[in-house]
């Protein structure tokens, strides 16, 4: 330890380190038992307020809110529409391989 | 007690960076013993040091699934032992900011003698340090770490942390010298 004073490094070494405290372990086991606790109950609460809301939703909003929505999903699964995926599909492929060329 | 009682501190680090709370018992059990030795130390008072220690293994036990290597478990956990008491120095000392500041004598505090006939020790002197040259000093001394190691720890400079030891330590020994308890 040459970086080190040598009576100031016996004077640390007399320092004893506190003994293992049950007590002091039991504590923190505690204390960590309530903060595990308490995140899974926010982790409950956020969801079941997600659920609410979504409920909430369903039943308050008017269901036109959801046309365009709605109107959507019926045309992709028309035969229009799968023609439209396709072109697009096919469309982008050309278009990813005729950009990397 | 658990059967982890025997394992591998990095089987065990492994388990509680998973979850596991048996785990993270043991490693407050196997980790208890330094980490307040270290605060009683800094603090000089013990239940202070304690509730401190207290907050490093609520800290320990958020931040163990970030943890990248279970072998620097040991230098992870002096990491935040170290920045858990600062916070706590910050909030009494609003003068202490940053570590990094240049050290010029004005940072060294007045220091108030001993009553007549009082002898001084080691906790009493280490009071006596500032805030960045105590750290560096108890790292150094009762860690066992290099010059190096501090900086890395501390993000000090090494010539600041040189300096600090250097200064701290001859602050320490003219104040063991001053008030020794020998007649």
């Amino acid at each position: 330890m040459t970086e080190h004073d040598d009576e100031l490094a016996r004077l640390f070494e007399r320092i004893e380190s506190p003994a293992l405290d049950h007590d002091f372990a039991a504590r923190v086991s505690r204390r960590l038992r309530r903060k595990r606790a308490w995140t899974k109950a926010r982790a409950i609460a956020g969801a079941l307020a997600l659920a609410v809301v979504a409920m909430m939703a369903l039943l308050l909003v008017p269901l036109d809110s959801f046309y365009p929505v709605r109107s959507a999903l019926e045309f992709m699964t028309s035969y229009a529409g799968m023609v439209v995926c396709a072109v697009f599909a096919i469309g982008g492929a050309l278009w990813i391989k005729l950009a990397g060329t | 007690m658990t059967s982890l009682n025997g394992a591998a501190e990095a089987v065990v680090v492994a388990l509680a960076a998973n979850g596991n709370a048996d785990a993270i018992d043991e490693l407050v059990r196997r980790k208890q013993s330094g980490v307040r030795g270290l605060l009683r130390t800094l603090s000089r008072d013990h239940a202070l040091a304690d509730d401190l220690a207290q907050h490093v293994f609520v800290e320990m036990w958020k931040s163990l699934p970030r943890l990248a290597s279970a072998g620097a478990f040991g230098a992870w956990l002096r990491r935040i032992t170290v920045n858990v008491w600062l916070q706590h120095a910050r909030k009494n000392d609003s003068t202490l900011q940053r570590l990094t500041d240049p050290l010029d004598d004005a940072s060294l505090p007045m220091i108030e003698p001993p009553a007549p006939g009082r002898s001084i020790d080691l906790a009493d002197a280490l009071a006596q340090l500032p805030i960045p040259a105590r750290l560096c000093i108890v790292l150094a001394y009762q860690e066992g770490l290099s010059h190096a190691d501090i900086a890395a720890l501390t993000g000090m400079p090494l010539g600041t942390i040189k300096s600090h030891i250097s200064r701290g330590s001859a602050r320490l020994r003219a104040l063991l010298h001053d008030y020794r308890s020998e007649p």
